[in-house]
């Protein structure tokens, strides 16, 4: 059972963690059957880490193995492609583009199941790199490298649906608004 | 030497990873280099827009908590547990700031001055010849709330949202020429630069080093061309918002 400090943490983090739900299931529905399915099982635990980064490690570690005990039975485990050479991802990076923060999200949802899962712990939950290597269990490197593949990656869904737009410059915008 | 700006290392830079000494360098790199600036400021703003979509979730209703004959209210008392913490939380008193320690820019001093004595206020009106800051301020999410003048040396207050707070000293008739330097530590971080009869001064203490170097890298380049590529600057320094941490 919770103490009163654990209980506050969680209603700290409900909202990073629907978050993170969201980033890990292609649907409404299945993000919050699981957020609801990890508060329980939270709620429900016999014991619970007393330090706060361990506590919050522990609960976005119950909904990442929920989830990734869901695919296991489905046959559909996520894999991380550790071998792909970093450089190669990266030939056309949108460097003198200003993203849209809708292009963002719907590229998002079309990423691998493994780089929404990198990029929402550390950009969604907010963990370090050592604290998201201690949850998948590998080196900080590896993070290092999957971050850098999965944001390249993102960034190339983005250019293939051409939804990159570029912001007005500041001095257009008055020029038009002097004219008007 | 240069150093490295592999993905790798640029995706780690932005996401505060590396030592202040590596932010550093790499940011003295970053001020040098447009193509490289624009490559970060893209990072910047994927990061960005990836933290943000949390931002827009209606939450779900919390879970009905299992009950026993024996526990059958235990849910209402947990439910008002959670709203007593979460109001606790709400009312807490903040955290103290760090000790003062002396180093050698003597700006830190004034800086520190400044912030002790709470000398704040809003509405404070920039010089017109510095009217360049006001948008890039702006775009940092750091507010002018001091301005004072004693001989040459003028000095700008900025305040954010929460525990941060920033100054920018210039003063006239410098004589030396340096390239953009950066001394970033956990505790203090201090930019300077020169721009003709120009010293600029920048002080801030505990604010994200890589919020710190975009904020510095910004106004460098504001200050060189005051009309050059502002609007990518706005995003870089937009995407670059991290609460400080006194």
């Amino acid at each position: 059972m919770l103490d009163k400090s654990q209980q506050g943490l969680m209603l700290e983090m409900r909202r990073k963690l629907f978050g993170y739900a969201c980033a890990l299931s292609r649907d409404m529905s299945s993000a919050e059957d699981l957020y609801q399915e990890t508060l329980l099982r939270a709620m429900s635990a016999t014991a619970a880490p007393d330090n706060e980064v361990a506590y919050r490690v522990w609960m976005f570690r119950i909904m990442r193995n929920l989830w990734v005990d869901g695919l296991r039975a489905e046959g559909r485990l996520p894999e991380f492609d550790d071998s792909t050479e970093i450089d190669n991802l990266s030939a056309n990076k949108g460097d003198d583009l200003v993203v849209n923060a809708l292009a963002v999200r719907q590229a998002f949802q079309r990423l691998s199941k493994a780089h929404r899962d990198i990029l929402a712990l550390v950009d969604i939950c907010g963990f370090s790199y050592a604290d998201a290597a201690e949850m998948l269990d590998v080196p900080t490197g590896t993070i290092m490298s999957r971050m850098s593949r999965a944001r390249a990656a993102l960034t190339k869904l983005m250019q293939d649906e051409i939804k990159i737009v570029s912001l007005p410059l500041r001095r257009t915008q008055r020029k038009l608004g002097d004219k008007g | 030497m240069r150093p490295e700006t592999s993905d790798r290392v640029l995706n780690a830079f932005i996401d505060g990873e590396l030592s202040p000494a590596e932010v550093a360098r790499i940011s003295v790199v970053i001020a040098d280099d447009p193509t490289l600036a624009q490559r970060v400021a893209h990072l910047h703003q994927i990061k960005a827009a990836v933290s943000a979509m949390p931002d827009d979730l209606v939450l779900p209703a919390p879970p009905m908590p299992r009950q026993d004959k024996k526990g059958k209210f235990r849910g209402v008392r947990a439910l008002i547990a959670g709203c007593a913490l979460l109001l606790a939380v709400f009312w807490s008193a903040p955290v103290t700031g760090p000790a003062y320690q002396d180093t050698a820019s003597p700006f830190i001093g004034q800086h520190d001055h400044w912030v002790s004595q709470g000398a704040e206020r809003d509405g404070v009106v920039l010089p017109e010849s510095f009217d360049w800051l006001r948008p890039l301020m702006h775009a940092s999410g750091l507010k002018l709330v001091h301005y004072s003048q004693e001989g040459n040396l003028q000095h700008f207050g900025f305040k954010g949202v929460n525990a941060c707070r920033l100054s920018l000293f210039v003063s006239s008739e410098a004589a030396a020429v340096s390239p953009f330097q950066l001394s970033l530590t956990e505790q203090v971080q201090h930019a300077q630069w020169y721009i003709g009869t120009l010293a600029f001064d920048m002080i801030a203490r505990d604010m994200a080093p890589v919020r710190f170097a975009t904020v510095a890298t910004a106004l460098y380049h504001g200050s060189q061309d005051h009309a050059a590529d502002e609007a990518l600057q706005i995003a870089f320094l937009q995407a670059a918002r991290l609460p400080c941490t006194a």
